[in-house]
């Protein structure tokens, strides 16, 4: 089962030819595999977790400890600082998940500071979606999405299955470049 | 790069600004920065320095705060400028105004005109504007405001000022103003930038958020929420 969620998202991650998001659904026993699907298959690109599911060092220290390459991955944590845990010089704190310009900003810092195009990792829609309502998540995916094709990037949006309204489907099966449902 | 869109308006180089100012600044106007302690006046005028120093557009900072190196150490340091304030295209003028009245203003803008001159600046951050200055009698406020935009206006000089005094005889006769905020979200600060003027310039009206970092100013449009 495992092997093959990861193998799904290679074969996903092998054939992008686009710039912009791409929306990836999967059940909530399949997290891990997909995350470490996207790490062993980012191809040196530079790559920005954005964490609003659980603070980015437990995160990453998991899947080191899975065998997974973790090296030089930035993050913008949203969840570590209202916990007040430690703090890690490769990320950006966000003091709440509500505030989603200071993730947008953080984002473009970080594209500052890398001079690159960036494979971006938003974990996950449904976590931002309990701090923001609807309207406020249209916009802000609606920005992101934008943003990244912009910039010539590639987001992955991770949301767990059947846990979105029909609302929110819609509006990211709008916005995104390719669905991807596990 | 700041691109200079034609011989009125100055690009500032500091990117997302130029694109709610309608374009850039009015060449050899003044430009008020509004806003309460905190907000990032003082780090947005001095990026406006340093932006166009790198492009070769020197500046001139104007400062009332002492001691004047205090407050140069705790400019924020920006990864895009090495070395030292002054230096490298920004020059420094200690201004000392307590307790002066309209004719040592009026001497006071003379000598900034002829330093600028001298340095060939052509971008100039003045923080703050002097209560003492805005305390004039109304008259001999504006014409303070009057000499200094004779002087900057003829000399090609752009100038940001620094506030946190909303004053009405200012507000009216400067060319542009940009209002900085802290905008409270159930306890969640975030800065805000809002031009509320730019003479001569389709400019946006809508507040923008803000984040101040070593790699310059960071704009992003607001994200509104539902109405509780």
């Amino acid at each position: 089962m495992s092997d093959d969620v990861r193998d799904r998202i290679r074969s996903a991650m092998e054939g992008i030819d686009f710039k912009g998001l791409m929306h990836v659904t999967f059940g909530v026993d399949d997290y891990y595999d997909v995350l470490r699907g996207i790490m062993e298959n980012r191809g040196g690109r530079p790559t920005v977790l954005i964490s609003a599911s659980m603070p980015h060092q437990l995160l990453l220290d998991t899947l080191d400890s899975l065998g997974t390459d973790v090296e030089g991955i930035r993050s913008i944590d949203c969840i570590s600082f209202c916990l007040l845990g430690d703090r890690h010089g490769e990320a950006i704190y966000i003091e709440s998940p509500a505030v989603l310009e200071k993730v947008l900003m953080s984002l473009e810092l970080i594209h500052r500071e890398s001079g690159s195009s960036l494979l971006v990792v938003v974990d996950s829609f449904n976590a931002f979606r309990l701090h923001n309502d609807h309207r406020s998540m249209s916009a802000f995916m609606q920005i992101l999405a934008h943003r990244l094709k912009n910039a010539g990037d590639v987001g992955i949006l991770l949301s767990l299955k059947d846990q979105a309204t029909e609302e929110n489907d819609n509006m990211l099966r709008l916005l995104s470049e390719r669905v991807l449902e596990l | 790069m700041a691109a200079e869109t034609g011989r009125r308006i100055i690009g500032t180089g500091i990117p997302g600004l130029d694109n709610i100012t309608g374009g850039g600044l009015p060449r050899g106007g003044m430009i008020l920065i509004t806003g309460d302690t905190g907000t990032g006046k003082t780090t947005l005028a001095y990026e406006f320095l340093v932006r166009g120093a790198l492009q070769g557009e020197n500046g001139m900072l104007v400062t009332s705060n002492a001691p004047v190196e205090k407050y140069l150490s705790q400019l924020l340091s920006f990864s895009f400028r090495r070395g030292d304030v002054p230096g490298e295209g920004i020059t420094v003028m200690p201004m000392r105004c307590d307790h002066l009245d309209i004719d040592g203003y009026l001497q006071i803008i003379k000598g900034i005109g002829e330093a600028a001159k001298k340095a060939g600046a052509t971008r100039m951050m003045i923080d703050p504007l002097p209560r003492s200055l805005l305390e004039l009698e109304e008259s001999q406020l504006v014409t303070v405001l009057n000499g200094l935009s004779s002087v900057l206006y003829s000399n090609g000089i752009t100038a940001m000022m620094v506030t946190d005094v909303m004053h009405h005889v200012a507000l009216s006769m400067v060319d542009g103003i940009m209002h900085l905020e802290a905008e409270d979200r159930e306890g969640d600060v975030l800065r805000t930038i809002q031009v509320q003027k730019m003479r001569g310039n389709a400019h946006s009206l809508s507040r923008y958020a803000m984040m101040l970092s070593h790699e310059g100013t960071i704009l992003s449009r607001l994200i509104r929420r539902m109405m509780e």
